[in-house]
């Protein structure tokens, strides 16, 4: 009897028994936390989208409209003027042409800077995980430390060296500018990832007979498209968006967008066509918005990539 | 035409030496194993004579010529890894032709060699897949491939079964040593921390233990002659029993004394010449105890735990307060608890100096 007892005490619960305890999958439940949660996310959200709608609706708005005030307004006359002025005729100064010149200039200096960055990034990452050379720590130390460096500091001696090489306010001059101030993040971001590749792909690439340019040519670069997407997003966006450096080192000739810009912006003459300068902006914008938003996993796998892996 | 000839080789890290003064021949067409625990130097010896370290001092002879500059390419040599290290990015076709279109290798020729390295190790289904594509053991497979299409004569391994499950190993271990039967005249040079691997394949294993080859000779005499306590510890598994004590000479007979162990080693090949009094170390391995025997010396031990293994059971005593192992038979009925007489054959015994660990 106690015998029987005991074994049906020690039996898993079944029926009816199994039906009071929890079983099954966990109930999901919206508890007041987890909306307040959401409320918190959607009010963000809505307050850092709220220049945007300014922006756009601003845009597509004309002058009197604009001069009632109701900022948030849907436009009532709906048009796209100001968008055709703002790329073929809006004055910088005297010379009204839009702002379709900054941005070919733009596409000039971000594509080659880009391009000749990334390359030098992937050499440099490349020479310090696999040909270790004694000081190659040191280097890259040395290398590290640029990022650091804030850029005012170094700009009038930049503007001396650039005048000294006759580069200074052309093409090549601020493409060089860019590649240089390009080279640390990159340069990092490259070493760690090769950092993680198995050293014995490069000993069997060797044994095979293959030398510094064949391994990085074949083997290497085949495998980096990930964070070389990764680089192009930081370098397109970054380039991009450059200011200072555009407008201490481009020259007149080769003004980028957001320069070009800032010269629409704020020319004084006449009434400020707010529509005109919010529609430039936009398009001024577009470009690393695109990216951001065509590659916003590649974009936050580089940013973690960086901070993470240093 | 293939010896290899390691001639005084140094290898230092900075101020870490990991190899000193190393010199190792090795014949032509042979199968030598160098076996060790890690970081006992094996694989930076291995990479010395594949070129990609670069050695502190000493010489590496390949097929008669001097490579100790060379590059690892003009050593005629060719590489398996652990990781098998397979371009990721190529087909099996890729990975095998890299090498060749490398050399600047005539098309057609690449295509023959390629043929007949994928025929050797069956792989020719698999020419047009990406190595993420392949299973383990396929991967291994084409890294081989990889190295026979070199056209070379001396084949190195670096531990090339490690990353494989336990019947893939069994079954490339014994395709490898087909595969150095079938490529007569090749010279293997094989590293390994996996005892069956070093005792199955090798012409002759190297052990290796803190930059030095503490043994080098043909496995029977590895197994069943180690020079030192440490091969003889590290060879075998169970591992040998030791029992360090004294030498006697009792009645003109030598004796082995540790307190209630005494064991007479009448019958005992000995290697050196102990002197009464000397402490020493005896070894045997589990499955020389003769268990039930009579006997001079009968040894009574109890039964603390059972392994059945199958095909063996092990059984785990005490003799002297030391932890004792005794290999039986899979059909041997025992009970933990239970007495065992054992004897201890004295020509299946080892005998080492307690200090230097040398045989004796």
């Amino acid at each position: 009897m106690t015998n029987a007892a005991v074994t049906s005490g020690l039996e898993f619960p079944t029926g009816s028994v199994a039906a009071v305890g929890p079983h099954g999958p966990r109930p999901k439940r919206l508890s007041i936390a987890r909306i307040g949660v959401y409320a918190f996310l959607v009010v963000s959200a809505l307050f850092f989208l709220a220049p945007l709608w300014v922006m756009i609706v601003t845009s597509l708005k004309t002058m009197p409209e604009i001069r009632q005030g109701d900022l948030f307004n849907w436009p009532r006359d709906f048009t796209f003027e100001p968008w055709v002025k703002a790329w073929t005729t809006a004055c910088t100064g005297r010379i009204c042409e839009g702002i379709n010149p900054g941005f070919w200039n733009s596409v000039k200096i971000t594509v080659p800077s880009v391009a000749i960055s990334i390359v030098a990034a992937a050499l440099n990452g490349y020479a310090l995980s696999f040909w270790r050379f004694r000081g190659a720590g040191f280097f890259f130390g040395l290398l590290l430390f640029g990022a650091f460096v804030p850029y005012q500091t170094v700009i009038y001696p930049l503007i001396i060296f650039t005048r000294e090489v006759g580069l200074f306010a052309t093409l090549p001059g601020i493409i060089l500018i860019h590649t240089i101030f390009g080279m640390p993040i990159l340069t990092l971001l490259y070493r760690n990832y090769f950092a993680a590749l198995p050293e014995e792909l490069f000993k069997a690439a060797r044994v095979d007979g293959a030398g510094f340019w064949a391994i990085f040519i074949r083997i290497i670069m085949p495998m980096s498209i990930p964070i070389t997407i990764v680089a192009v997003i930081l370098q397109t966006t970054g380039i991009w968006n450059d200011f200072l450096f555009g407008v201490v080192f481009a020259g007149r000739d080769n003004m980028p967008m957001t320069v070009q810009l800032n010269n629409i912006v704020t020319t004084t003459t006449g009434t400020r066509e707010y529509n005109v300068n919010m529609a430039a902006t936009i398009l001024t914008a577009a470009v690393p918005l695109t990216v951001y938003f065509l590659s916003g996993r590649f974009f936050v796998r580089g940013i973690a990539a960086g901070a993470v892996k240093g | 035409m293939a010896r290899v000839s390691i001639r005084d080789l140094s290898v230092a890290f900075g101020s870490v030496k990991v190899l000193t003064n190393l010199d190792l021949e090795i014949d032509e067409g042979e199968f030598i194993v160098l076996l060790g625990p890690s970081g006992c130097g094996k694989s930076t010896l291995l990479n010395s004579i594949a070129g990609l370290l670069d050695v502190s001092a000493g010489q590496v002879w390949i097929d008669g010529k001097n490579v100790t500059w060379e590059e690892p390419k003009d050593r005629g040599i060719g590489m398996v890894f652990q990781s098998y290290a397979l371009y990721p990015r190529m087909s099996v076709e890729g990975n095998l032709s890299f090498g060749l279109k490398m050399a600047r290798v005539p098309r057609d020729e690449i295509a023959r060699r390629i043929k007949a390295a994928a025929a050797l190790l069956h792989i020719e289904p698999l020419m047009k897949r990406r190595p993420s594509e392949l299973s383990g053991g396929q991967r291994q497979r084409v890294a081989i491939g990889r190295a026979l299409v070199r056209d070379v004569h001396v084949f190195l391994f670096d531990e090339p079964l490690s990353n494989l499950d336990a019947a893939l190993r069994t079954e490339l271990r014994v395709e490898l040593k087909r595969l150095h039967r079938e490529l007569r005249n090749s010279t293997m040079i094989y590293v390994t921390h996996d005892q069956i691997e070093a005792l199955t394949l090798a012409d002759r294993i190297a052990v290796m233990h803190a930059g030095v080859i503490q043994q080098l000779d043909e496995p029977r005499n590895i197994y069943h002659k180690p020079a030192n306590r440490f091969v003889a510890g590290f060879v075998g598994s169970p591992a040998m029993n030791f029992h360090t004590g004294t030498f006697r000479i009792d009645q003109g007979e030598p004796w082995f004394e540790h307190k209630e162990l005494r064991q007479p080693l009448q019958g005992y090949e000995f290697s050196g010449d102990p002197k009464p009094g000397q402490p020493v170390t005896l070894g045997i391995r589990p499955e020389h105890v003769q268990v039930g025997a009579n006997g001079a010396a009968v040894h009574t031990a109890v039964a603390d735990l059972i392994e059945p293994m199958g095909a063996e059971t092990i059984v785990w005593t005490k003799i002297a307060g030391a932890p004792f192992s005794v290999r039986l038979d899979g059909e041997a009925s025992l009970e933990v608890g239970e007495d065992l007489q054992l004897v201890f054959p004295p020509r299946r015994l080892n005998l080492f100096d307690a200090e230097s660990g040398v045989r004796l």
